[in-house]
């Protein structure tokens, strides 16, 4: 043949082309390729080809998808689920673990995914929320750098005035800036708010839902004022309309009325600024006129950048700002996306190192893994039952049944148990939310959204591949011809695989169980530390209102009652975020000798009422004069300075002298995440909160009896009190909903893992019942089938606690060294750890296993 | 009515593989088509309009030996059916029927000036 029609076409015709069409059609093509030819030359043929083939392109002519002999779809897949339906039957156990196994499984991916999605939205609710980015300050100390929010309030005019990349800028001053309670009063009401202070962009930088003003001049003028729309309720009643009426307030800082401009509806909870009412940031600084220099730094400065700015270059240009506008100015400024801040609020010399952000990729791997545990069951349990099932795979695939449609087959049961289990571990969720909320300290509520559903679907369909492939793949697989001549007997290969995966289920367990062990310990070493104070029986409020100027009589009159213990003026409340100063000047300090001492101002009776413990001298007292000159330090301060018998000794605080009185024996006034520093403490001119320690037994009436002296003393306000235990250990929150979490996810991970367990052992004393019945007629005892019975399962338990326990000791220093003061690393906790999953495990299987050893063998061998 | 579904195009090839009677495949049904009606076939529509009459049952057909001026391949002659002819006649008939029904006046259109 001399002349050939277009290869490529001709292949493409051959490949698409229904074969029952394709050689008569093909001959015509050719026949007329031929024709034209010897009419008009090769090319025209060539081309009248190609447009022919490409003609012949349409769905009658191109064979089906699926293969060339219509399958019956429908009918295969009505097959598959049937029989899907019959093996579950036939094996209840299996089903049932595989069930309770997945849905439990299923049910804590979803609580995760919900938690996850929920701090995920954090702040992203923002319009700009892609631009917003909040000016971080790096303070430069000797001891390392101090990451903090507060900037200068001149900042933020000065950046959207001279970079152009700043669209909009607000300075905030956030709520609890300030200290005490701000209070607003209208015609005598009297309302205790969370008072925040803005500059005029705020409300459009932020998108905080207005209900009532204009974004843009809601805070233009400085004696306006924005009101949350609870306020204005409380406030005004749902009748009168807010806007343009005066609110009062009178306190020591703020003395004057504003006018209500806007109305904002309450900021959602995933919002981390929560705030009442909003001031005028020009309010703050008429009334704190030295917050208006570059050197002092108050507000947090939000910037929303216009979309060609590159932030990590504006941030490299920003780090030395403030310096150019004050001369000699050392420390730094960077820029962080502001949504990012609730996830990554972690810093390390400046840096940011993490934060929350850890915790959710924590629960996030633990619960893939108890997924993961629970689709190992089912491979598990599938591929044992292989055996049971060998007969009808050798007959479908004497029948021509192609290894496709076997994996179908299994592929099929899978996913119909995923099915089954995505509905009680949806059910199990819907159950377990409010308890779940409790423990994460979080109010999710399940809207069904598409995201949601596909979610769910992805996860289910994710699960039922990840349980049904490798069964699916290995059923498939096997000889027909070994089938039926019963060589097939479980090869080497497969029996290590199941093996590996069982000690693959107790590694993670044990895992889990020794990292709960030791969280929880942690946590408990925690809250029964010794503090160096009693924080039991310890309440204390806001020093606010008339208090200011009658806490003296107001101490009085609680010392009265019988019930109260003690009480005093507190400037801090041991919980962290305090004032230090490196301003103390003593005899022998030399002169690069820098030491950062905390500050905590006290009242008269404070340390007898918190039970600091004394190392030497006495401490303030109200009935010697001149104690305003006195000075006490913990022991940790006299150390560092180096000072010998300190008591009389005077040293220089801030330039004025001051005696020394007592030295404290150390106590913590910081997270335990930290050590004990230099502190001292001198009497304060007037704390902003009253700290009472009450006799135990009868709180409640003690309270009560508080609340009317307080009514008394401050009329019009009501009594917010808080217990210090519970403050002090909401410190540790995000550490007790770790342990707390942890517990429940390592007890359903061992569970799920002994639900396995006990599924194989099942397989296994059953599949091995005649050879059990006939070593027993022979004299074996009990004892001896037990433990012939466990001997191959203990043996994996071993080796899963010899894999797994390194791993967890290096997990748990490393968490461990995030606390200053930790527990130390014992190997009890391991031995500990090894011995409960090997007992969990032992008790497990001996259900099965004494079951199975008792059985009369005349039963297990009549039927032959 | 709804019985035999035949459309103008389907007809043609009906009409034409009887015309071919003993010699119609592919290449002489499309010469014939294009000879007689003067319109250009494509292989491809022509193709689809044999397989769905072969599917409505209208046509059978069969394969010849390969020949070697056709590289191998063989021919597949048509030929109609009982039910393919009886669809033929049928569409034949309503045509028929439709033509005696319209009133002589209505073709009289010499007048009619638009």
């Amino acid at each position: 043949m001399k002349n050939r029609p277009p290869k490529l076409f001709l292949k493409f015709f051959q490949w698409f082309c229904h074969p029952g069409l394709q050689k008569p059609i093909e001959g015509d093509l050719m026949e007329l390729y031929e024709e034209r030819i010897k009419d008009g030359g090769k090319k025209k043929a060539d081309l009248k080809f190609i447009r022919d083939v490409l003609l012949l392109f349409r769905p009658s002519i191109i064979k089906p998808a699926d293969g060339t002999y219509r399958i019956n779809n429908y009918g295969m897949l009505k097959h598959n689920v049937k029989l899907a339906f019959r093996s579950f039957k036939r094996f209840k156990t299996s089903f049932t673990i595989n069930l309770i196994g997945l849905s439990t499984g299923l049910a804590s991916v979803f609580l995760i995914y919900l938690w996850i999605t929920d701090e995920l939205s954090v702040d992203k609710f923002h319009m700009h929320e892609k631009y917003i980015y909040q000016v971080m300050h790096n303070i430069h100390m000797p001891d390392g750098i101090m990451t903090i929010e507060p900037t200068p309030a001149l900042l933020g005019q000065s950046l959207e005035d001279e970079i152009s990349e700043v669209e909009m800028a607000a300075s905030v001053l956030p709520v609890g800036s300030y200290g005490s309670d701000r209070i607003i009063q209208y015609e005598g009401k009297k309302l205790k708010v969370l008072d925040q202070y803005a500059s005029e962009r705020f409300f459009q930088v932020f998108s905080f839902e207005l209900l009532r003003g204009d974004r843009a001049t809601v805070l233009a003028a400085e004696e306006n004022v924005a009101i949350s729309d609870e306020i204005a309720e409380r406030l005004f009643g749902s009748e009168i309309d807010p806007v343009g009426k005066i609110i009062e307030v009178t306190s020591e800082d703020i003395n004057q009325s504003f006018k209500i401009t806007g109305v904002f509806k309450k900021p959602p909870l995933n919002s981390t600024q929560n705030f009442d009412i909003v001031f005028t940031l020009e309010t703050f600084l008429k009334h704190h006129s030295h917050i208006r220099e570059w050197g002092n730094s108050d507000p947090g400065t939000y910037l929303v950048l216009n979309e060609k700015a590159d932030p990590t270059e504006l941030s490299e240009r920003l780090r030395d700002y403030v310096s150019t506008k004050l001369t000699g100015y050392r420390h730094k400024l960077f820029l962080q996306k502001y949504s990012d801040r609730y996830l990554n609020g972690s810093y390390e010399n400046g840096v940011v190192v993490g934060g929350r952000i850890q915790y959710v990729q924590i629960f996030s791997i633990v619960a893939t893994l108890v997924l993961l545990i629970a689709c190992i069951n089912f491979m598990n349990l599938s591929t044992a039952r292989a055996s049971r099932r060998l007969k009808e795979i050798g007959v479908k695939k004497a029948m021509g049944a192609k290894r496709a449609s076997l994996m179908a087959q299994h592929l099929t049961e899978a996913f119909l148990m995923t099915f089954i289990a995505i509905g009680l571990a949806v059910m199990i969720s819907v159950l377990v939310l409010p308890y779940f909320n409790t423990l994460t300290g979080k109010a999710i509520q399940v809207d069904i959204t598409w995201d949601l559903l596909r979610s769910v679907a992805v996860i289910g369909a994710l699960t039922a591949v990840l349980a049904g492939s490798y069964p699916a793949l290995y059923l498939s697989g096997f000889d027909p011809i070994k089938i039926f001549k019963g060589k097939i007997t479980g090869s080497i290969g497969e029996l290590w695989a199941r093996r590996g995966l069982v000690i693959f289920q107790f590694c993670i367990s044990i895992l889990l169980v020794s990292s709960i062990l030791i969280i929880s310990s942690q946590v408990d070493f925690i809250q029964n530390k010794n503090l160096g104070f009693k924080k039991d029986h310890v309440i204390y409020f806001n020093s606010d209102g008339e208090l200011k100027k009658t806490s003296e009589v107001f101490l009085e009159a609680l010392k009265n009652e019988s019930a109260v213990i003690n009480a005093g003026m507190f400037g801090h409340d041991l919980l962290g975020g305090m004032g230090t100063t490196s301003g103390i000047d003593w005899e022998g300090k030399g002169p690069d000798e820098f030491i950062q001492f905390g500050n905590l101002e006290v009242g008269f009776d404070l340390i007898e009422t918190f039970g600091f413990e004394l190392a030497a001298g006495r401490t303030f007292s109200s009935e010697r004069s001149n104690e305003n000159t006195k000075i006490l330090f913990n022991e940790k301060a006299i150390e560092a300075m180096g000072l010998e018998d300190p008591i009389g000794k005077i040293v220089s605080l801030w330039g004025r002298e001051r005696e020394i009185i007592g030295v404290v024996k150390n106590f913590h006034f910081e997270s335990l995440h930290k050590e004990i520093r230099p502190c001292f403490l001198q009497l304060g001119s007037g704390g902003s909160s009253i700290v009472v320690r009450i006799a135990g037994g009868d709180e409640l009436r003690t309270i009560e009896r508080i609340n009317e002296i307080y009514r008394e003393h401050n009329p019009g306000l009501s009594f917010d009190f808080k217990f210090f235990d519970q403050e002090y250990d909401a410190l540790y929150q995000s550490e007790q909903q770790i342990a707390d979490l942890s517990k429940a996810f390592g007890v359903i991970a061992i569970l799920v893992s002994c639900l396995g367990l006990f599924g194989l052992v099942a397989f296994t004393s059953e599949k091995r019942q005649k050879e059990i019945g006939i070593r027993k007629v022979l004299g074996s005892s009990e004892y001896n089938l037990i433990l012939l019975l466990t001997s191959d399962f203990s043996k994996m338990i071993g080796a899963a606690i010899i894999i797994s326990l390194p791993l967890s000791y290096i997990l748990m220093r490393h968490w461990l060294d995030s606390f200053a003061y930790r527990i130390p690393l014992d190997i009890w906790f391991f031995v500990i750890a090894g011995t409960f999953s090997m007992l969990v495990a032992w008790t497990t299987m001996s259900f099965q296993t004494l079951k199975t050893a008792k059985a009369n063998p005349v039963k297990a061998l009549k039927y032959e | 009515m709804k019985k035999f579904q035949l459309g103008e195009f389907e007809e043609v090839v009906m009409l034409t593989v009887g015309i071919l009677y003993e010699n119609a495949y592919g290449v002489s049904i499309k010469k014939e088509i294009e000879t007689r009606l003067s319109r250009k076939v494509s292989v491809g529509a022509l193709q689809s309009a044999l397989k769905r009459l072969e599917d409505k049952g209208y046509l059978r057909s069969h394969d010849s030996d390969a020949t070697p001026e056709r590289a191998g391949r063989p021919k597949r002659f048509f030929k109609i059916t009982a039910l393919g002819k009886e669809a033929m006649q049928h569409s034949k008939e309503t045509r028929n029927q439709l033509w005696d029904s319209i009133p002589d006046v209505a073709l009289d259109v010499k007048f009619i000036i638009a």
